[in-house]
């Protein structure tokens, strides 16, 4: 296809102007919109020959590629009767040798072919960062594992021989760690910390504004910032806060009848403490002090009040630290406060308490049995279930049940009230699973009960309970896949939607994204039509091209929900009087394959799955993480998914499992961002030897040397690039290395060296552990840019 | 959902018409007085989910167009002079819902035009509020492509304040306070700022170089807090607080309610000068919002996806566009009928009003002409009255444009590979 004709540029036009007046609903012809507009990418007409697959190539790629990605997230649309069908990249379904070998020849010829600046298709289709965009939308994250996978694959297929590493390979006897982060406080872990300090409810977090979701979640690390909306209305909850506290202030200081100076820094030694969740170190308390004095001419509660205000919006309080000290081998261990916090604000929800605290500084936290105890102890707290259900919430989207629309007409009872009633519930049955039951996934996905209160299950038509959110026995019910908050989050406003449900399950239990539909279709939903059932309304879908490529991986699961309505009640007619089909499918899954009766089988079905129990761990793990697995932290997430099994499928194992492991304690080493003094040594700069792949740097003529320099691009995208460098000391004396590099952009990251500055001619120096080089030794660092 | 003492506030606050708060001395300042210079304020307002082209084009062009009775636009026919409308301008290079969303206001770069022009006008610097993002029932998703409109320098999204109650006490500040204790209150909030700046200085010094881009972020908006804080220049002329009646923000049935809120804080924030840059964001894309006060059972996405065969769920559809339009009237008549403090004309002949979607045909996902009106004459910048077409121009020249109405050099913004320059007719 050749994208850079003009001729054709409206073509997305006509076509869906044939799409319009030729066809009903989800029908008719479509294909990559391909050649459209002029001044788009140019792309690479003619691909380079791919050369065949070794058999480790194959291995790898049925491992790699095929199986968590093409098999489950582009053969949907990327096969001979997908809607990618017309695209250079079709698949077909199997893992025999000759559909492998095909595959990887399909998936070679776009990691060959390029646009933009020389960037293979492979990489920018499906991170939607290709100039024409991804008619299937942004699949995989630029960084993520599949990521790095693709790029790993790109790699192989350009290789001439067989002896490319990849990402792939096993995990024994490599480790390595997740980077370091700061980790501003969630919302709901702001108020559970406000209220151990304070010991009053507080629910400012909700006022704050919502936070990016990023793999579904919103307690991802890297995106939670302070912006200056937040800035302010941190400003005004410490306010308010603090003026709430005033009236106890005596209570809260301690300093009843001596309201001196000498009893204030007591106070906030000890106050800190608890806010920062460390101790605090003498010049922070003197600068806490000092806001005291300053204020406390408006008298005593006045000083305390400035002091509380800071620390409140203080960043010690307002992001945890998950930095560690460096070990001097390349691993940072965090420190005990650090661990306690870490471990206290994923099992409990909220700051650590006294014994913890103390656990952590007595060293305790640093070995895994200390952290089993510690934690074993922590599930047993009230937070601990509240917290696991906060992730249960999290995981399946059921905040949105206080908002998704309902037609008011259609649903006349389910107000706003019954919408709280249905969060409640989740907790109640998240608690009698996890925590009182037998706590098993299993028991998670088919527990056969409801947690009403009265007016819920009036409302459901079962029995009262004995108490409100107690357990009400429901034959057809199936878990957490039953209850009123799932079935009506995943359902529109005035009918149940087998493509929501479906969709739900797909993402949510199999890991699998879906895109939206492509541009260019007339998406309207079949119309209701009283004389036609459920399933056969949704027909078009998923039995025609081209919305059956996608459609098939959710309707079919979507029909087994059919038994409920769109706002959580048993059913056994449709409106129109006919009855429900409940039969389901689950199809084009890793291992999940199957035809299920009605949604209790369905929820048997899943939880048997280890497709499906891998996918929980994945969810919990980067959830308990705040970041989603990369291929460092890769081996971790295998090893937990392993466990977990092992464990006999118990969600208290995996919760201890997960604070047990290594990597919940250790971060790889990065670069400090300190203001960097000159560099030690006189070592005359050197300078890097742009190699072919890397065109970006321009190199000043290269002067007397004794450092061999090979600086490759790792990855690049349309505006920016991240290179790996490799310094090797080919002097026969040890010597601290220092090169320059010229960076044609804004560098935004860096790792296993220090580096001047960000743009221009930037010096690098090594990291205190790889700063001396042992005659013919190599230090590896990298950095990105943006252009 | 609570709402943290904020109920009790604002039923004080609904009892007075025009509060005398120490700090609406601060929002007023000097205007220009003349026309032909820059627009002095730049307002984005937004709805979803595309259009229906044929329900929404008038008739005729140039000078001589009109909206046709029933179409999705005729409740703007009394601001027909006011307006400039646009058909035929292209997304390049984006596509479908979140695409489009994104494409948007950035053009395929990183920064949204109202935080490029809030972050490089210097004018925009002068003001307490460098720009002020208002929101209407955004966020029940979170935040992310389909839900973001704004974006920083970096990327990163820029939340809009979607309570009217937070908005007005950020705008207004305690109506009860007296002007002393709004100064011994400044020198408070000065020293704990000092004292934050030096522990993130700290911080940042403790972390590698991504985690460091966090500790800047926060440094930046410290900086903007306490520019809100401290006011701007002298203060000119008077403006008001609007009345704001007490509701829950986030319950569906009150959309109607918060959008009429956060119009009259939005004027009222222009009319004290208290920011040049202002954006209302109606709900998202996606928006499954279900327009219950128009006796509708499908959420406003479904009734998008109505084909023309289904000519029942099209006039829906066309309902819901026609209340949006309602709005947006409502927006541009409050402009028109209140005077440029400090200046000549009204207030919307400094104006630069947008009404922008983010996507064309909504039944086809796609970013192809997509529909923009502008409103006001941007300080004589513009000669609104005319319905402009093009041939699928990028929008990034549209975006250009709006940059040069505030007054910027901008020649180019997003990806300039799609269109450099503004858009040919707009200024006059």
């Amino acid at each position: 296809m050749n994208l850079t004709s003009t001729a054709r540029a409206r073509s997305i036009h006509l076509l869906a102007s044939c799409v319009l007046a030729s066809l009903a609903g989800c029908d008719g012809q479509f294909g990559d919109p391909g050649p459209r507009r002029p001044g788009s990418g140019s792309e690479s007409e003619v691909a380079p020959a791919a050369r065949p697959a070794c058999d480790e190539e194959l291995q790898l790629f049925d491992q790699e590629l095929w199986r968590p990605i093409l098999a489950v997230r582009c053969i949907g649309c990327h096969s001979e009767q997908g809607a990618a069908a017309g695209t250079r990249m079709v698949l077909r379904p199997g893992t025999d040798a000759a559909t492998l070998e095909a595959n990887f020849e399909a998936l070679s010829r776009v990691a060959l072919a390029t646009a933009g600046e020389d960037i293979p298709l492979l990489l920018l289709k499906p991170t939607g960062e290709h100039p024409d965009g991804h008619t299937g939308g942004r699949l995989v994250g630029t960084g993520s594992l599949d990521f790095e996978r693709l790029r790993a694959f790109v790699d192989v297929v350009k290789s001439p021989s067989c002896d490319t590493p990849a990402v792939g390979a096993s995990c024994e006897g490599r480790i390595t760690y997740g980077a370091p982060s700061i980790r501003r406080l969630t919302p709901s872990e702001y108020d559970r910390s406000v209220e151990a300090l304070f010991g009053s409810p507080s629910s400012h977090g909700g006022t704050f504004p919502a936070d990016p979701v990023v793999d579904g979640y919103a307690n991802q690390a890297a995106a939670l910032t302070v912006s200056p909306l937040l800035a302010s209305q941190l400003r005004e909850a410490a306010r308010d806060i603090v003026a709430t506290a005033t009236p106890r202030i005596d209570d809260i200081t301690g300093c009843a009848g001596h309201q001196t100076e000498a009893c204030v820094r007591t106070f906030l030694v000890r106050f800190g403490r608890e806010a920062f969740r460390r101790n605090l170190l003498d010049t922070e308390v003197e600068s806490y002090v000092g806001l005291y004095r300053g204020a406390s001419t408006g008298g005593f509660e006045a000083g305390v009040g400035l002091a509380l205000t800071a620390m409140l919006q203080s960043p010690h309080f307002l992001y945890r630290t998950e930095l560690g000290v460096d070990q001097g081998d390349g691993i940072q261990q965090l420190t005990g406060p650090e661990i306690a916090a870490s471990m206290s604000y994923l099992l409990t929800g909220g700051p650590p308490d006294e014994a913890l605290r103390t656990a952590a500084d007595a060293g305790e936290l640093d070995t895994p049995a200390g952290r089993r105890t510690a934690a074993t102890r922590l599930l047993n707290s009230a937070g601990a279930r509240a917290a696991f259900s906060r992730f249960v919430r999290a995981w399946l989207n059921l905040d949105r049940v206080a908002t998704v629309p309902k037609d008011d007409a259609t649903y006349p009872l389910f107000s706003a009230a019954l919408r709280q009633s249905m969060v409640a519930e989740v907790d109640a049955f998240v608690e009698s699973v996890v925590f009182d039951g037998d706590g098993s996934f299993g028991a998670l996905l088919t527990t056969p009960s409801l947690h009403p209160d009265t007016a819920l299950a009036a409302f459901y038509g079962v029995g009262a309970p004995a108490q409100p959110h107690g357990a009400v026995a429901d034959p057809t019910r199936s878990g957490l896949l039953t209850l009123g908050a799932v079935l009506s989050v995943a359902a529109g406003p005035e009918a149940p939607s087998p493509v929501l449900r479906g969709r739900m399950v797909r993402q949510a239990l199999l890991c699998q994204p879906l895109p939206d539909p492509p541009p260019g279709l007339v998406a309207e939903p079949p119309p209701v039509d009283p004389n036609v059932g459920v399933r056969q309304r949704w027909s078009e879908h998923s039995e025609l091209e081209p919305c059956a490529s996608c459609h098939r991986l959710m309707d079919p699961i979507g029909f087994a929900f059919e038994a409920f309505d769109a706002v959580g009640r048993h059913r056994t007619q449709e409106p129109n009087g006919l009855p429900v089909d409940i039969d389901g499918e689950i199809l084009g899954t890793r291992e999940s394959d199957g035809t299920v009766h009605g949604v209790k089988e369905l929820g048997a079905h899943l939880a048997a799955s280890r497709e499906v129990q891998d996918c929980f761990v994945s969810q919990w793990f980067r959830y308990a993480y705040g970041a989603v697995e990369t291929s460092a932290t890769r081996c971790a997430l295998l090893d937990l998914q392993d466990r977990f099994v092992q464990s006999g499928l118990s969600i208290r194992a995996l919760m201890l499992a997960t604070v047990e492991d290594p990597h919940f304690i250790r971060r790889a080493a990065v670069s400090r961002n300190a203001p960097l003094a000159p560099p030690d040594t006189p070592e005359p700069p050197v300078t890097p030897d742009p190699t072919p792949d890397a065109p970006a740097p321009d190199a000043p003529p290269p002067p007397a040397t004794n450092f061999e320099v090979q600086n490759n691009v790792d990855s690049e995208w349309p505006t920016g690039a991240c290179h790996r460098v490799v310094v090797t000391n080919r002097s026969d004396t040890k010597t601290a290395w220092s090169i320059v590099i010229q960076i044609p952009g804004t560098m935004n990251n860096h790792w296993n060296a220090e580096a001047t500055a960000t743009t221009g001619e930037v010096t690098f120096t090594g990291s205190t552990w790889n700063r001396q080089l042992d005659p013919g030794a190599s230090a590896d660092f990298g950095f990105c840019y943006q252009r | 959902m609570k709402r943290n003492g904020r109920r009790s506030f604002l039923r004080g606050a609904a009892g007075s018409a025009l509060l005398a708060s120490p700090l609406l001395g601060l929002l007023s300042r000097g205007a220009q007085a003349a026309t032909g210079g820059p627009a002095k304020r730049l307002i984005l307002f937004f709805s979803p989910n595309g259009t229906v082209h044929q329900h929404r084009r008038p008739s005729g062009s140039g000078t001589r167009y009109s909206f046709p009775a029933g179409s999705i636009l005729e409740p703007l026919s009394a601001l027909r002079d006011q307006l400039t409308v646009i058909d035929g301008l292209d997304f390049h290079g984006a596509d479908n819902h979140e695409g489009g969303m994104h494409a948007m206001l950035t053009g395929g770069g990183s920064v949204s035009i109202d935080q490029h022009i809030a972050t490089t006008l210097p004018a925009a610097a002068a003001t307490r509020f460098r720009s002020l993002e208002l929101g209407v029932q955004t966020s029940a998703w979170g935040g992310n492509r389909q839900t973001r409109m704004s974006y920083d320098a970096d990327g990163r999204m820029v939340p809009p304040d979607d309570e009217p109650a937070s908005v007005y006490r950020r705008l207004f500040g305690d109506p009860s306070a007296s002007p002393a204790a709004v100064d011994a209150e400044l020198q408070q909030d000065r020293s704990v700022l000092d004292h934050l700046r030096q522990e993130l200085a700290g911080l940042r010094n403790r972390v590698g170089s991504e985690e460091a881009a966090k500790v800047d972020a926060h440094l930046t908006s410290l900086r903007e807090v306490e520019r809100q804080l401290s006011g701007g220049t002298a203060p000119a002329g008077e403006c008001g607080a609007p009345l704001l009646s007490d509701f829950d923000a986030q319950a569906p049935g009150s959309f109607p309610a918060v959008t009429r809120a956060m119009v009259d804080l939005a004027v009222a924030a222009a009319s004290c000068d208290a920011t040049r840059v202002i954006s209302i964001q109606c709900a998202h894309t996606v928006a499954p919002h279900v327009f219950g006060w128009l006796g509708h059972a499908e959420g406003h996405h479904a009734l998008s996806h109505m084909a023309d065969g289904n000519p029942d769920g099209v006039g829906r559809f066309v309902e819901a566009e026609r209340w949006f339009a309602e709005q947006f009237a409502y927006l541009v008549s409050r402009l028109k009928a209140l005077p440029e403090p400090g200046g000549s004309g009204t207030m919307l002949d400094h104006s630069a009003v947008v009404w922008t979607k983010e996507l064309g045909d909504s039944r086809l996902h796609v970013c192809t002409d997509v529909p923009f009106i502008l409103a006001g004459g941007a300080g004589g910048t513009w000669t609104p009255g005319r319905y402009l077409t093009y041939a699928g121009e990028p929008h990034n020249k549209l975006l250009v444009s709006l940059a040069q109405a505030m007054g910027l050099t901008t020649r180019t913004f997003g990806n300039a590979s799609f269109g450099t320059g503004p858009l040919e007719g707009v200024a006059s």
